[in-house]
């Protein structure tokens, strides 16, 4: 070991790594169980990616009309292309009623119909009946859903006496006999090295949006928790399954929430014609995401796109009049101004589909516990680990998520978590003693990038993956273009054990934090990509040209994805759970996805 | 500095790293003081000020937030 560094020791019954929805919802489900409970996070709390969330949380409450959860269901499982594990949707959408009931009894000021109920809009892909109506199901605070959750789950956590390490950067995973033991982290304000042991460690570390050049989330979003896990020695899952916003602004990725199309926007192309009512003649522009997408990228590439460039489509909201804009939609008139120079009262907003989550992640069964394929056992539970929300493949949204079913996926999960932790750990128990080297492997790889010494710039490796993932791994696929793709991506990594970390300090070093989580989105880039070149067929958020069919016969599987410490990558697969938890539903068979 | 530019959305970090990287260091000092003030606020008013139109009540923050709306207009 080049240094030796010095660590500081604490223990906890539960560590959650992220302070997002689903890290603040497990952190305070734990807390209140009287769990002593550590919730370690980058970022301040409230500046999680979760405080994006602007159109809202769904869950079959039925306050504007008829709703069911098993229709919730349905959508979800339609929506998934048959990918996701029924049993644990099933767990989601009947768990949404009571979970958005608690959010409101914890103080998240949801906005309401005139009658006081929580008022519902509908969103993409949400239908009543099997498919047959709209469903009115997303429930919204304004248009800062997000954030209204993280703050009232913060303030309850702090209530419990939930303990915070903010602005500390979780490093890897600390593993013993195929055990996770706890967490190692350093602190950027003083610089400090901690071990955290812990008897479940709860991975809550959101999605990887930024291994691509142009996409909806924040510069947080760099998937630390996936990076660890595959350090770890364990697999990813799904991770070929991208999600691409139909609706990002041409540009900058800023995005225009789906809501705008709930409240009466809609799409034209170069000859104004209102082209989604050819793709989805029932749904239109309320489509599933990825329909969406791919039509507006199908009307650019024949020629139909707008701007001096044609590559993009054109979102109206004109017709609503300033004063619904101004009631319903708050911000968007404003996001559209500065990020796109428009004024949405008179002109559309140039819009294009960019990178907006991660279907794929660590798989977990609905308890939140990370499991993975071992002696033929595709459901063997990692022991002391768990994953929930973004980083987490439950899997609830298979090949492709609806809108407004992510958050939701935080808070019952987050909350599942807590529960099986309360089953598991008798409050404060005894820690098993840990090897007296089980952190050599961590802090090596810390002090080898903290004095990395190469030629090449972090921005510009990281920009050359971005560029690699955008063109190569985009909204339509082929096995030409993914090879291409993979070979940019080796090209990659080679660069990375070149990098130059100019800074050497432990300090606010922002250099070796953007270096860190280079390393980070270089793993996940290349198993996503490789997922993708290894898929040949073509299901939800994954399309190839080459294999334009749904093969349910030899693709209906998970993909898992392990990768070594060299970066050599291997692939296997876990069933789909084709199974409910309950006799109260029935397993939805697969058919054809129109809508 | 980079890092308190870190928020929870795309739009703020890009608002905020634009001030940063193309004005911070040449700007007098009395106005590096009101950044840093201005980045000790939490998103939600951030995001009032920036994508809800609204104007802060302190003078300086006032001040810094035009200062950073004059930045993010260009963009087209
Ligand atoms: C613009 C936008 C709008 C969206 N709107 C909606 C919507 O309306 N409805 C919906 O359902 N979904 C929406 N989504 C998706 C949803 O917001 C995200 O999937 C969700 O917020 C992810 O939450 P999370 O708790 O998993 O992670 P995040 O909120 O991303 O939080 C991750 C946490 O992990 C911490 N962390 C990460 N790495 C480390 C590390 N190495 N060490 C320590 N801490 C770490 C961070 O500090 C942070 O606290 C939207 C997404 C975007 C991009």
């Amino acid at each position: 070991m080049a240094q030796s560094y010095e660590l500081i020791e604490h223990t906890y019954d539960t560590i959650v790594v992220g302070a997002g929805g689903a890290g603040l919802r497990a952190t305070f489900g734990m807390a209140e169980k009287g769990l002593k409970t550590a919730c370690i996070t980058k970022v301040f709390p409230t500046r999680s990616h979760t405080a994006a969330a602007q159109g809202g949380i769904s869950a079959a409450l039925g306050n504007m009309d008829e709703d069911d959860w098993r229709w919730h269901m349905y959508d979800t499982i339609k929506g998934s292309d048959w990918l996701g594990d029924q049993d644990a949707i099933e767990y989601m959408c009947r768990e949404a009623i009571p979970s958005i009931i608690e959010l409101e009894h914890y103080g998240v000021p949801f906005s309401r119909t005139p009658e006081g109920k929580i008022y519902q809009r509908p969103f993409g892909g949400m239908t009543t009946h099997f498919g047959q109506g709209t469903a009115q199901r997303t429930c919204a605070a304004a248009d800062m859903t997000g954030h209204a959750i993280l703050a009232t789950l913060y303030q309850q956590s702090l209530k419990f006496d939930a303990e915070f390490f903010v602005e500390y950067i979780a490093l890897d995973l600390i593993m013993e006999g195929g055990e996770c033991r706890g967490v190692l982290a350093w602190c950027l304000d003083d610089g400090s090295l901690h071990l955290f042991r812990s008897h479940v460690t709860v991975l809550a570390t959101g999605g990887y949006g930024r291994c691509y050049l142009s996409c909806t989330s924040a510069h947080t979003c760099t998937g630390d928790g996936n990076a660890m896990v595959l350090r770890a020695g364990l697999p990813l899952q799904d991770m070929e399954f991208v999600q691409f916003h139909p609706t990002g602004i041409y540009g900058s990725g800023c995005l225009i929430t789906e809501g705008v199309r709930g409240e009466g926007g809609y799409l034209t192309n170069s000859e104004g014609e209102r082209f989604m009512e050819r793709y989805a003649p029932n749904a239109k522009d309320l489509a599933s995401r990825d329909v969406v997408s791919r039509s507006i990228t199908i009307e650019i590439r024949e020629g139909r796109g707008v701007g001096l460039e044609q590559d993009h489509a054109y979102l109206h909201l004109e017709h609503l009049g300033k004063a619904v804009i101004q009631e319903r939609l708050p911000g968007i008139a404003e996001t559209a101004r500065i990020f796109a120079g428009v004024d949405v009262t008179r002109e559309p907003i140039p819009i294009i589909p960019t990178v907006h989550y991660n279907m794929g992640g660590i798989p977990t069964n609905y308890r939140g516990e990370v499991v993975t394929l071992e002696d033929g056992n595709p459901d063997t539970v990692v022991p002391g680990l768990m994953a929930i929300g973004e980083a987490a493949c439950v899997s609830v949204h298979g090949a492709n998520r609806l809108g407004s079913n992510s958050l939701l996926d935080l808070v019952v999960f987050g909350r599942s978590a807590a529960v099986r932790c309360s089953e598991l750990i008798e409050p404060r128990s005894a820690h098993k003693p840990l090897s007296e080297n089980v952190c050599e492997k961590a802090l090596d790889r810390f002090d080898a990038i903290r004095y990395a010494s190469g030629d090449q710039r972090t921005a510009a490796i990281r920009l050359d993956m971005q560029r690699a993932m955008q063109n190569h791994a985009s909204v339509f696929r082929t096995g030409e273009v993914l090879s291409e793709g993979v070979e940019k991506i080796n090209q990659v990594e080679t660069a990375f054990k070149d990098v130059s970390v100019s800074d050497r300090s432990l300090v606010w070093n922002t250099d070796l934090v953007e270096t860190l989580e280079l390393d980070n989105m270089i793993g996940q880039a290349s198993v996503t990509i490789r997922s993708a070149e290894n898929r040949t067929e073509s299901r939800g958020g994954h399309a190839r040209e080459d294999f334009s069919a749904r093969d349910d016969k030899e693709w209906m599987k998970h993909t898992v994805i392990w990768r070594d410490d060299d970066g050599k990558t291997t692939i296997d697969y876990r069933p789909v759970h084709l199974y409910t938890l309950t006799d109260e539903v029935d397993v939805i068979p697969p058919k054809k996805r129109v809508y | 500095m980079q890092w308190l530019c870190r928020r929870g959305s795309l739009e703020l970090d890009i608002i905020l790293s634009r001030y940063l990287e193309r004005c911070y260091d040449e700007a007098p000092a009395a106005e590096q003081f009101l950044f840093e003030a201005l980045l000790d606020l939490p998103d939600t008013e951030l995001q009032r000020f920036f994508i809800g139109g609204q104007d802060p009540i302190d003078g300086g923050i006032l001040k810094i937030v035009r200062t950073i709306r004059s930045l993010s207009a260009i963009t087209s």
